[in-house]
């Protein structure tokens, strides 16, 4: 009756998988909980944020099943993420760059220009 | 010698009567006019604001409305023409009806999405509206906290939420054409056999399926902090009002491309058409549409050169706000190239082209002075800004819709306007709109600010010239309105193929079926062929 | 361009799927526009909840002894047990599509009724956090006190908590203002995931109607792996929350 050119069903995974891919989530949780209250210093953060992505992957590749679509849709999500990043990465270049380059300042009757004003952040 | 033409007796304006048969309607070309129809009223009121405004500015003194009354006429003449005019308007209309036509498809991949995406933007539409009548807005289009966060006393919110749901209305037409033009295409439309026009709609698609979650999210929290006293980008809790900028400009830049890329489609067809050519570099002309989408991202925070962003980032944005004008020249150079030698005509659609490229690139030329960091210093908040914006979004934009809807009246209705009034109309509307604008120019060099309702006595003449030429733009747009309609009934019959264009939707019947073609198409030929086209005799000038 | 019109098998040959809508030509291609479509939109949501995670990143680093302090007020309890079950309803969820895809309609309901308990449970467990907030006078505005907390637990006789932490290097009046950035991103967004469950529940509803209905087979089952991409974005905007917001500095 349907013949398979139209057919419509994509990849099918097994259950164990599903269910590996849940523990896998869950090992993830308490790791992260657990990270949080031994002190890495400023690895703390880079730390969780690994841990984070690497569910975030998990949950992408195989619950949702990006592992086994089209490569527009592999695309398509990695552009969305591209553009994420510009979001954040070029706020960035100007809050972390408030110090580099003074503001030209008046200058005084000598010429020189005023020291600029101590950063407050 | 060709036989009378006669409207086709199937087409899909009379199939189904009634008004469940459109307000329920899955056809993309009646959402096509109903769209039309929307953004018609939009721009008419958004027109009676910029009224407000230039009657305001004839004379130097604040005395045709008080100052916070002028500050609400130019806040909803920007919200309305924006987000409710120019972001819609080519994609929703002449995008909507023409691209599966283009690409040999029977619909858009989602036609009840499409339908719901005018739902969408007719909810947004009254929200903003109700918010106009009950009082306005004052903070100007931009919202610019903290004003807009804890001082105004006006109708923010509704107004805000409008655009947040207007915003969901571009997205789901933006989602529906990269699929549509994806997934859709008939056999033998390779990508580069796609003509240009649908190029510049996939740009544009992706520019908003990416950028309007960030204005939504920037509405969101300035809704938070006006409605539950959040203070995300309150100072006196140690937020940053220059976040809200940041936020607002990611979206709002990328915005303008959303506005200028789609006419920028419609002038590679017009300019393609009307000199039986094909277009000079294609495939340049197609990768700049993407160039131009993606730089249009990286380069907001020139809007906030004088804002407080570090010194160091306002360089970097300079320095890429100047890459974003290569892609838009390489399209301009491109069309000269394709008039060159070729059977050039003046249609009115073609008038409205040759008006695009002179006034595109004193616009696109302007915006160069403003991307540099030490010019714009001076100019920043001066009217040398509004006569750069308007030089692109009113002789561009609209420009570039005025001479689609032209180009394609014929094929949406199976008539033909007038030709005198038409061309009188596109010259009223060159003319009405250089003498707007071009004074704004040297006013706002001698430093006239934006958003003033007065000004020193010296800077009168050359406002009033602006206002002067405001009422002969206006009369330039009345014009169409009356023409345009009194052709549907009385409009020469066109038949399929008036100018003898090349691309698919112009081998179909005209107006078109429902499911715009008979048999699949199938594409062997590539884009802009004119030797195999027989074209009813053009009445050239 | 030129193009020959071409004789497309638009007869019967074959019978269409009665989910096949007519603009289509085949399931597969119907189906393949469907995901790329949802995609498309959890590519905006991204960007939305993006705006958010930026602005949160940026106050972070400023006022991060704020945060820190802010962030110990938040149950490590709940917010793990949510975690738990929202990766929980994750699994069911993907396994409701499993099961439509192998056309097993009640074992598809049964998931989905499943995936929409943990759901509710999820949202049920904020109603208590925001309640504890709320008297705590933790929600920014005007009744906003971050010493309450505090000088509450003092009063009733609890040690509190503050006294395990390194010193901080804010003033009372400080963290008073830069708190509230803290909490007025935490309820943002927190509040905006806690809406786009209870929408995901809602269209859940429908679908498990749906598949009630027996409206889904091997063939078609398209609005169930819609949802369920709904769903498992919405998770994953959770995994990125729960660190973020929970577990600033949790260590002494």
């Amino acid at each position: 009756m349907s013949d398979h050119a139209s057919h419509g069903s994509g990849h099918i995974s097994p259950i164990s998988l599903y269910i590996t891919i849940f523990l896998a989530l869950m090992v993830g949780t308490a790791l992260t909980v657990g990270a949080a209250f031994v002190d890495l210093g400023s690895l703390n953060f880079p730390v969780a944020m690994l841990i984070a992505v690497t569910k975030a992957v998990l949950v992408v590749w195989y619950f949702m099943h990006v592992k086994w679509q089209s490569h527009l849709t592999k695309l398509t999500l990695a552009t969305g993420l591209f553009f994420l990043a510009i979001l954040l990465g070029m706020m960035l270049i100007d809050y972390t760059s408030k110090d580099f380059i003074a503001m030209p300042r008046p200058t005084d009757a000598a010429g020189q220009m005023a020291a600029p004003e101590p950063a407050s952040h | 010698m060709l036989d009378k033409l006669k409207i086709p007796e199937r087409h899909y304006l009379n199939n189904g009567h009634g008004l469940k048969s459109w307000l329920l309607t899955k056809d993309h070309k009646r959402i096509a006019i109903m769209y039309l129809i929307s953004i018609s009223v939009m721009f008419l009121l958004g027109g009676l604001f910029a009224m407000g405004i230039r009657l305001e500015l004839a004379t130097p003194q604040g005395d045709f409305v008080q100052a916070d009354t002028y500050n609400k006429f130019f806040t909803m003449h920007g919200v309305i023409m924006v987000f409710f005019f120019l972001i819609p308007s080519i994609p929703a209309v002449l995008g909507n009806f023409m691209i599966p036509p283009m690409i040999g498809a029977k619909d858009l991949a989602f036609p009840r999405i499409n339908l719901l995406s005018l739902y969408i933007y007719w909810i947004g539409g009254i929200f903003t509206l109700a918010a106009m009548v009950t009082g306005g807005v004052d903070t100007g289009w931009t919202f610019y906290t903290p004003y807009s966060a804890s001082a105004s006393n006006t109708h923010i919110i509704p107004t805000a939420l409008g655009i947040f749901i207007a915003g969901f209305s571009s997205i789901l037409t933006g989602l529906n054409f990269i699929v549509t033009i994806h997934r859709m295409r008939a056999p033998g439309m390779g990508w580069f056999r796609l003509p240009l026009f649908v190029w510049a709609h996939y740009a544009t698609s992706l520019v908003q399926v990416l950028g309007t979650p960030v204005i939504a999210i920037t509405i969101v929290m300035l809704f938070v902090e006006r409605a539950f006293g959040f203070g995300i980008f309150d100072p006196s809790r140690g937020g940053d009002p220059v976040l809200f900028q940041h936020l607002f400009w990611f979206y709002s830049h990328p915005a303008v491309y959303i506005m200028i890329l789609p006419a920028l489609g419609v002038m590679s067809e017009l300019v393609s058409t009307f000199s039986k050519k094909m277009i000079f570099g294609y495939s340049f002309v197609a990768f700049s549409s993407l160039a131009i989408a993606v730089f249009g991202f990286i380069v907001w925070a020139h809007h906030m050169f004088v804002a407080g962003i570090s010194t160091y980032a306002a360089m970097v944005f300079s320095f890429l706000s100047f890459s974003v004008a290569i892609p838009s020249a390489v399209k301009v150079f491109n069309w000269t190239a394709t008039l060159y030698k070729g059977a050039i005509s003046f249609e009115t659609p073609m008038l409205y082209a040759y008006g695009f490229m002179g006034l595109f690139l004193i616009g696109g030329l302007t915006g160069l002075f403003l991307a540099t960091l030490g010019m714009d210093i001076h100019l920043h908040d001066t009217y040398f800004v509004v006569a750069h914006f308007h030089y692109i979004m009113v002789g561009g934009a609209i420009m570039g819709y005025m001479g689609g809807l032209h180009y394609w009246w014929p094929k949406m209705t199976g008539r033909m306007y007038s030709d005198f009034f038409s061309r009188i109309s596109a010259i009223l509307v060159f003319v009405g709109f250089n003498l707007t604008f071009f004074p704004q120019f040297v006013v706002g060099y001698l430093g006239m600010p934006r958003r003033y309702h007065s000004y020193p006595d010296e800077m009168q003449v050359l406002n009033v010239m602006s206002s002067a030429g405001a009422s002969v733009l206006g009369l330039g747009y009345l014009l169409p309105v009356i023409y345009l309609i009194y052709s549907l009934k009385k409009g020469e019959v066109a038949g399929p193929n008036p100018y003898g264009a090349s691309t698919l939707e112009w081998q179909t019947q005209s107006p078109p079926l429902t499911e715009n073609f008979t048999e699949v198409p199938v594409v062997t030929g590539e884009p802009y062929e004119y030797e195999h086209v027989v074209a009813k005799e053009s009445h050239l000038v | 361009m030129s193009s020959t019109v071409a004789h497309a098998d638009h007869g019967h040959a074959h019978a269409h799927h009665p989910a096949q809508q007519h603009h289509f030509d085949t399931m597969a291609q119907q189906k393949e526009a469907a995901v790329i479509g949802m995609w498309l939109f959890l590519l905006t949501e991204i960007l939305f909840f993006g705006g958010l995670f930026v602005a949160y990143m940026i106050y972070r680093v400023w006022y991060f002894d704020a945060f820190a302090e802010a962030s110990r007020r938040l149950s490590l309890f709940w917010g793990g047990l949510n975690t738990a079950v929202l990766i929980g309803s994750s699994l069911t969820m993907a396994l409701a599509v499993r099961a439509a895809q192998t056309n097993k309609r009640k074992a598809t309901v049964n998931w989905l009724i499943l995936t929409m308990i943990l759901g509710c449970v999820f949202l049920g467990v904020k109603v208590i956090e925001y309640e504890d907030k709320f008297a705590n006078h933790e929600v920014p505005g005007y009744n906003f006190d971050f010493s309450y907390h505090e000088r509450h637990a003092a009063a009733e006789g609890h040690a509190p908590e503050a006294s395990e932490h390194r010193e901080l290097s804010l003033t009372p009046e400080q963290l008073q203002n830069t708190t509230q950035l803290y909490f007025s991103l935490y309820f943002t967004m927190t509040g905006l995931h806690a809406l786009h469950m209870i929408i995901g529940v809602g269209i859940m509803l429908v679908i498990t109607w749906m598949a009630h209905k027996g409206k889904f087979d091997g063939v078609y089952y398209t609005p169930v792996e819609m949802a369920g991409l709904y769903w498992h974005f919405v998770d994953i905007v959770w995994i990125f929350l729960f660190p973020l917001l929970y577990l600033v500095e949790r260590h002494t």
